[in-house]
């Protein structure tokens, strides 16, 4: 129950920010895919930059709700109501996934009236009109999210932001430096090969599988620092 | 007589401040007053009661329940203002209270809208407009409007001016009419605690110097002016603190009944403020 009313409390304090947020996704959609149609819609790389746009802003839009609380010290005010710091946690966790499952439509919306407005229609988008696009950008962005809220919640948002960041950056220069040095291309290969043989029930049950052992991890992983954290 | 609050060897390491094993209760029905200078250890006490910060030592029982293991039950019971009074910016006292009343079972919209006229707040202006004063009203109406049993203010008077800050003292006041209230504030403004409080606790430096009914204090210390003639090495030493001129000295005594067997009819003897309390109790760790 608390956890419902710290969600409600995110839209109902954040709401106005939110919808011009999610109005400007739209908008920031519409003007790419205008441009991208009127330089001729090769798919690549504009489909790259705009995958990077859609995953960048949708990310922004629950960052911005954080930084609100964290401007007006609100996380000291929602730890002295009574609710538990673990509904805390829970609530924010869902509230960023809500408002990723509203950003994505706002990405959407801005692509049709892209093609309404000012193009044709063009074989470039049959790739941004296919659901498994939006659902690897919802899987993709719900994957980052599990990684970065546990910064959040030991570091706070600004310290967070920085060393997730860098953390990041650390992986990928390593596993960059990791796949010249053992050149683990034959194992993924391999593996690729393996999972093309599956089903897609057992794939998208691994999947999720995953994603929920992931969730898990992060999730409690939050609580423990939030618990520990001195406000 | 049921105890609201009870603290018992509290502690808390930061390393370059320290709370020592500090020790008090407040019983139900009454207000006590949390006196100490800055950085004496008064916010971080009352943190601790509302588990924003962890102890490491100690247990604290609100209403008779451990603070933690009990937090969301003993927080329904709590009205809590905080030093700062920061809200969303953005939003109005409308809106705002739309946000907070849902936490609250016992919230009472009728209590809110009285304590916004009675504090004179716009509902419909944005919290971003307002003053500090006016901030601290609103953080006081919200903290006020759900019934609680227990209030606790970190320096709730402060960036208030004089008449409401009489106001609110009136207000407290009116609130102790139910006997199953009580409230811990803290204050710099030491006339607030003197006009409200019938428990003072006095914090220095992270420990109790003493936690008392106002009347035992005001019984106890005494200031004391007389001729430097009547000052030497042993009467000296029945004062918390002097402080002297060619003219004369004046020091505080704890003790006013061996001032008097000490000094007799030489001496004057006036009633110590909470300031004066306050001053040469620090003047003695200083000196």
């Amino acid at each position: 129950m608390n956890i419902w009313l710290l969600i409600r409390k995110d839209f109902r304090a954040n709401g106005i920010t939110q919808l011009k947020a999610l109005v400007i996704l739209c908008a920031l959609s519409a003007f790419f895919i205008y441009f991208w149609l009127n330089e001729g819609g090769d798919v690549d790389p504009g489909i790259v930059f705009y995958t990077l746009i859609v995953l960048l802003s949708s990310s922004m839009v629950s960052i911005l709700y954080m930084k609100t609380d964290d401007l007006n010290q609100m996380n000291k005010h929602f730890a002295s109501l009574p609710v538990k710091r673990s509904e805390i946690v829970l609530a924010r966790y869902a509230s960023s996934y809500l408002l990723i499952v509203f950003a994505l439509p706002a990405h959407f919306l801005g692509i049709q009236v892209a093609v309404l407005l000012w193009g044709e229609y063009h074989i470039g988008l049959n790739i941004t009109n296919n659901p498994s696009f939006w659902i690897s950008i919802y899987v993709a962005l719900a994957f980052f999210k599990n990684l970065a809220l546990p910064f959040y919640f030991k570091f706070g948002l600004n310290k967070g932001m920085i060393i997730y960041s860098f953390t990041m950056f650390m992986l990928l220069i390593g596993s960059m430096f990791s796949f010249q040095v053992f050149n683990p291309f034959y194992g993924i290969q391999q593996f690729g090969e393996w999972l093309s043989g599956q089903s897609i029930f057992a794939i998208l049950s691994m999947g999720i599988a995953l994603y929920l052992l992931l969730l898990a991890g992060s999730t409690s992983l939050s609580v423990k620092f939030y618990k520990n954290q001195e406000l | 007589m049921n105890n609201t609050l009870e603290i018992t060897n509290l502690s808390k390491d930061y390393g370059d401040f320290r709370l020592d094993n500090v020790s008090f209760t407040l019983p139900t029905g009454f207000i006590m007053g949390l006196i100490g200078p800055n950085g004496a250890g008064k916010t971080t006490i009352i943190k601790i009661i509302m588990n924003l910060v962890r102890k490491q030592g100690g247990e604290i029982k609100i209403f008779g329940q451990d603070h933690r293991k009990c937090e969301v039950e003993v927080k329904k019971r709590i009205g809590f203002v905080y030093d700062t009074p920061n809200y969303y910016e953005h939003l109005n006292l409308k809106q705002l209270k739309n946000v907070f009343s849902p936490f609250y079972e016992n919230w009472d919209d009728a209590v809110f809208n009285d304590l916004v006229s009675r504090f004179e707040l716009p509902l419909n202006k944005s919290i971003k407009k307002f003053s500090k004063g006016m901030s601290m009203k609103a953080s006081i109406a919200i903290a006020l409007s759900h019934n609680a049993d227990f209030l606790i203010m970190d320096e709730p008077t402060s960036g208030l001016d004089p008449v409401v800050r009489r106001e609110f003292l009136d207000l407290l006041r009116e609130l102790m009419q139910d006997e199953n209230k009580s409230i811990l504030f803290s204050s710099h403004v030491t006339t607030d605690i003197e006009q409200a409080a019938d428990y003072i606790t006095y914090v220095n430096k992270g420990k109790i110097v003493f936690s008392k009914t106002k009347d035992d204090v005001f019984e106890q210390y005494a200031m004391v002016k007389g001729g430097n003639d009547l000052l030497d090495n042993d009467t000296r030493k029945s004062f918390v603190a002097i402080r002297s001129s060619e003219f004369g000295f004046e020091g505080l005594t704890s003790d006013v009944t061996s001032s008097k067997r000490l000094f007799g009819e030489k001496a004057i003897y006036e009633r110590a403020s909470l300031e004066d309390i306050m001053f040469y109790n620090n003047l003695k760790k200083a000196v």
